[in-house]
């Protein structure tokens, strides 16, 4: 889906780089820190015209580039 | 009487051997188990050549065993220097040579990072692993000359009843090292005194005791940490180990609470707003929390206002203070909702037997609703910097207006209002220091380092307004020799420094603008930074 393309500019974006290793655990990696974190579903929520519910901010949500695609998804129902 | 913080340990234990003194997770250990393990663990220290004043390094993450070394190295007579396991070890080797440390204890999951953060170092240190050797899987091989290896064996043999102490009250309990000017880290002396002082207070004044359950959020090597990790041990009271990863995220913040039925939060006001921000305060939540203290940054106004809709019976108490005055040196209580999100939380008035002031320019004391430089003097002014006696001498000075007897006086840098009730706000800095998530930051040090980098021309960096974080950011504006991309300047700053100093924004520019002293023009920069943000700018 084009969401996919979008979250991956996001990132990228974010964190000032040009590619994103898709195979690690965003989170338990210590790519996102806490600050790219508030960053990142604020711009979700402007981008997808969204609003993210606190209990959906949890690590499973937020590890991958996949979980954050059905975030979104779940959260556009 | 108590005159050392161990002894803090040694009467609780007396007084509640069984009771939960630190939780990790699954991982427990009572007042008595900690003071028999530490009254050993001392004298094995003391056995390897620890002595009366050494400054003795912990190089792990926080856990209990970080708990059992910190309090084992006061009990050995000596001074704790926590080191960051996620700073770039460039900076702990300095950190170990400016203290001149002789030892550092590590564990077994951080025994192969301590060796690989001495790879280089030619100083002669003992590593002093808190686990058995047939628990730490690496192999020793090849290990620098410099290095002997230490591993926690036959810890039996030694008596659980606690040694005769040498130190008094006057002696350093620690050394934590924060962000300097220069470019180089600067070690701020503490002494037990300083910190039994303000524990009284916090003990006192929270009404803590051996009922109440505690966070422990900020690191060891952050002196926030002094606040829960003393008022905890003073009172008995039990000390909950925070996840790093739990604080990214306020649902689990609040879990975290919840299952471990805090009656205390401590915490920078950067985590409180994301928990306010999030939409999860919700009436019914975290029914043990009673009080919440945040310490290290400005809070904002708003943030407070949505927590005390939500929850009006906690206490909310703002404290403020550098590391050198001991974690805290003046306070303020939210007793009502504010009723002006633009009104700042004011950093109110001094803790008791402390006392402050602010002056102006010409060094007479402010008047009402007048801006000066916050002066500090109390029992929580500490020792000043270590091995630096120019810049002690430059920041613990004689009061101005007394000049009768010696007199330490810590000038703070803070600009500060004094309002017509008495309290004081903070109003900004007066030099180029600022907060980021809690954390000190003198950009001097990230000038120094981008300007060693040898494809950066200059550099300047900036405490920016960040609406989604409600706080500061930085932000470097550098000119380059040759190009480089952003994302490598980050890399390479990470190597040197530690990562919430690394400029979250990195803006490139063609020719840095000069003021007519020809020193690069900060307010130019930040007027850009008002109007637009692009990533390629030239000044006009």
């Amino acid at each position: 889906m084009d969401g996919r393309k979008e979250i991956i500019g996001i990132i990228k974006e974010l964190k000032n780089v040009s590619e994103i290793d898709e195979s690690i655990d965003l989170i338990e990696s210590g790519f996102l820190d806490s600050f790219d974190i508030i960053n990142l579903i604020s711009k979700i929520e402007e981008r997808f015209k969204i609003k993210i519910m606190g209990e959906d901010i949890i690590p499973e949500n937020l590890n991958s580039i996949d979980s954050i695609v059905n975030l979104i998804n779940k959260t556009k129902i | 009487m108590i005159y050392l913080l161990q002894d803090f340990i040694s009467k609780n234990a007396k007084k509640y051997p069984f009771k939960l003194m630190i939780q990790d997770g699954d991982k427990t250990i009572s007042y008595g188990e900690m003071d028999k393990f530490t009254n050993k663990f001392a004298q094995f220290l003391v056995l390897h050549g620890v002595k009366r004043g050494d400054r003795v390094c912990f190089h792990m993450k926080k856990s209990i065993k970080a708990f059992k070394s910190l309090i084992s190295i006061l009990k050995a007579d000596s001074v704790y220097v926590p080191l960051n396991i996620s700073t770039p070890h460039q900076r702990n080797q300095f950190i170990l040579e400016d203290a001149q440390c002789k030892f550092i204890i590590c564990d077994a999951k951080s025994f192969s990072k301590t060796l690989e953060m001495l790879d280089g170092f030619n100083q002669k240190i003992k590593i002093i692993n808190i686990d058995s050797q047939s628990d730490t899987p690496q192999e020793l091989d090849s290990l620098q000359k410099n290095i002997e290896v230490i591993f926690l064996e036959d810890l039996d043999k030694f008596s659980d009843q606690k040694r005769e102490y040498q130190n008094i009250d006057l002696d350093l309990a620690y050394i934590i090292y924060t962000s300097g000017s220069t470019g180089l880290p600067k070690g701020v002396m503490i002494s037990h005194k300083n910190v039994i002082d303000y524990s009284n207070w916090t003990v006192d004044f929270f009404k803590v005791d051996e009922n109440d359950r505690l966070s422990n959020h900020p690191g060891l090597y952050f002196d926030l940490s002094t606040f829960d990790v003393y008022t905890a041990f003073k009172s008995g009271a039990s000390l909950h180990l925070v996840p790093y990863t739990t604080s990214m995220f306020p649902i689990k913040v609040i879990e975290f609470i919840e299952k471990n039925k805090l009656t205390l939060w401590n915490s920078v006001p950067s985590l409180i707003t994301f928990i306010a921000k999030s939409g999860v305060l919700k009436k019914g939540r975290m029914p043990s929390l009673k009080k919440i203290t945040f310490c290290g940054e400005v809070m904002p106004t708003q943030t407070i206002i949505e927590w005390m809709k939500v929850y009006p019976h906690i206490k909310y108490v703002n404290q403020y203070g550098p590391t050198e005055t001991t974690c805290a040196s003046m306070y303020y209580e939210i007793k009502e909702i504010p009723t002006d999100p633009a009104k700042p939380i004011p950093i109110g008035t001094a803790i008791p037997n402390t006392e402050v002031f602010a002056l102006k320019e010409n060094n007479q004391k402010i008047d009402i609703e007048e801006v000066g430089e916050l002066h500090i003097r109390g029992s929580g002014n500490g020792l000043g910097y270590w091995n630096n006696e120019r810049l002690t001498q430059k920041s613990f000075v004689q009061n101005f207006l007394n000049n009768c007897f010696r007199e330490n006086v810590y000038t703070t840098g803070d600009l500060v209002k004094l309002g017509k009730d008495g309290n004081y706000d903070f109003v900004g800095r007066k030099d180029n220091q600022i907060k980021y998530m809690g954390f000190r930051v003198e950009l001097g040090e990230i000038e120094s380092t981008l300007d060693s980098f040898d494809y950066v021309l200059s550099s300047a960096a900036l405490g920016t307004k960040n609406s989604e974080i409600d706080g500061t950011i930085i932000t470097a504006f550098v000119s380059l020799k040759n190009q480089v991309e952003i994302l490598k300047i980050k890399e390479d700053l990470g190597k040197k420094i530690p990562h919430y100093m690394v400029p979250k924004e990195i803006i490139i520019v063609d020719k840095m603008p000069l003021n007519a002293n020809g020193k690069i023009d900060r307010l130019s920069l930040k007027s850009y930074f008002k109007k637009e943000r692009i990533k390629k700018w030239s000044p006009k």
